[in-house]
């Protein structure tokens, strides 16, 4: 249990509550809270800054347009308006690749970029090969990850946001931390490439 | 790699910070607009629900303590409360008439003295006659002692005490009770100050309540103001008392 996050959902499932009665003070609130997790989802998948910007005001135009529509039982307010971000992404790739019809085909962009462009900054020689193992990983692990720590979203609310069963989300982001010591573990005993394994290859 | 480290790194190498975010405050500009638009004004009074607002806290609980007071005001509320003693003395009485004048003196003596007895306030009193099959005649002094606060046994003793030839007297007493309704305001200052006035003049009332106040076991300073009005009397009791560890 996650004390801060539990605090954080009921938080903006107040403000949500409130902003649909009318309380503006409520939804720039809320606006607040969401709007750098929004941008920054965006913005890591998007490339285009511009397009980038486009989307994340239509993903709060959406957020605005539907905001009676929130179901508390069926996740956060966090985890509907991430979703809401993620179709907005797949809708703005869609445009800018349109043969591109299925979301597998996307599922490069939806993973991120963010582990590439930073993981060459990052000095901490853990840290790069955890970003090393990691760029080598599925793209739909990939954006599940990201999900998880760059969003700081639990598993089940990741699982939420792409669609998933929570099981199996679980699941494959359990079996993907195992793997993932193991390799790093092996690299540290120099022991990795000498046998001539294949480190994060597909986890499913 | 342990999985707590693991997880700490992977926050770090996720976790970087959003670069220069100039649209948020013009998004922001644009989404109030809409909402204004899709939540009109009439709905927006329900932000005096949102706990997070400072102006919405104060009114609330200002709203709140302003309905406590009105209804303090006009709520009303029954309190028992002690008034006196309910008192019987029966009196046998010899059949002679010249006796029976001594007796009725003796009735008025008692009756005088139950009424300057510390504490009460009104004496009611009726006396009855009963007659038994052998002629001996029992006056029931039946007595309605007012006052708050009076000892039936003290009492009892202080009329024996004072009329010896009362000690084949049946003396009893009962706690005279009565309910009073009062709104919850008058209840708190009558249980918080007790205190009653009656008199003309400001300084008569000033007076008054000073000694009741030290009747209250107040011993610090206190400043009474009484100022006539038009038809109203307004008093402003200022009360400063020093509590020492």
């Amino acid at each position: 249990m996650d004390l801060r996050k539990d605090m954080r959902d009921k938080r903006q499932r107040l403000w949500l509550s409130l902003a649909r009665r009318g309380n503006e003070d409520a939804f720039r609130r809320l606006y607040g809270e969401l709007f750098r997790p929004v941008a920054a989802y965006v913005h890591g998948r998007v490339n285009n800054p511009q397009d980038a910007e486009d989307v994340t005001a239509q993903v709060f135009r959406n957020f605005l347009r539907h905001l009676d529509r929130y179901d508390s039982d069926k996740g956060s307010v966090m985890t509907w308006t991430l979703t809401m971000a993620r179709n907005a992404v797949i809708d703005q790739l869609r445009r800018a690749r349109p043969q591109a019809v299925d979301v597998d085909d996307l599922a490069e962009q939806l993973a991120g970029s963010h582990i590439g462009p930073l993981n060459r900054l990052v000095r901490d020689e853990e840290l790069q090969a955890i970003g090393r193992h990691l760029a080598r990983q599925p793209a739909d692990i990939r954006e599940m990850f990201a999900l998880r720590f760059e969003q700081g979203l639990r598993v089940r609310e990741v699982a939420e946001v792409m669609g998933l069963s929570p099981d199996a989300a679980k699941q494959r982001f359990a079996r993907t931390i195992r793997k993932l010591q193991l390799q790093l573990r092996d690299e540290d005993k120099g022991i990795g490439q000498s046998k001539g394994e294949s480190p994060c290859a597909a986890t499913d | 790699m342990r999985g707590d480290r693991l997880n700490r790194n992977l926050d770090r190498l996720y976790r970087q910070p959003v670069g220069d975010l100039q649209q948020r405050q013009a998004l922001e500009e644009e989404l109030l607009h809409r909402y204004r638009q899709t939540h009109p004004r009439h709905r927006r009074w329900l932000m005096l629900l949102n706990p997070w607002n400072k102006t919405a806290r104060f009114a609330v609980v200002g709203l709140a303590l302003m309905l406590l007071a009105v209804g303090a005001c006009t709520t009303e509320t029954s309190t028992q409360i002690q008034a006196g003693q309910q008192g019987h003395i029966a009196l046998k009485m010899s059949g002679s008439s010249a006796d029976k004048s001594l007796e009725f003196e003796a009735q008025e003596q008692i009756t005088d003295f139950i009424s300057s007895q510390p504490g009460v306030e009104e004496l009611n009193v009726s006396v009855r006659e009963f007659i038994d099959d052998a002629g001996t005649v029992t006056a029931d002094i039946s007595l309605m002692i007012w006052g708050e606060n009076l000892d039936a046994e003290a009492l009892s003793a202080a009329i024996q005490a004072e009329f010896p030839h009362l000690d084949a007297a049946d003396i009893s007493f009962e706690p005279l009770s009565t309910t009073i309704t009062e709104s919850l305001f008058d209840r708190f200052g009558r249980q918080v100050f007790n205190i009653e006035t009656e008199g003309s003049s400001a300084e008569e009332i000033r007076t008054q309540i000073l000694q009741q106040l030290a009747a209250e076991g107040f011993t610090g300073d206190a400043q009474v103001e009484v100022i006539n009005g038009d038809g109203t009397q307004e008093i402003k009791i200022m009360l400063e008392e020093t509590i020492e560890d």
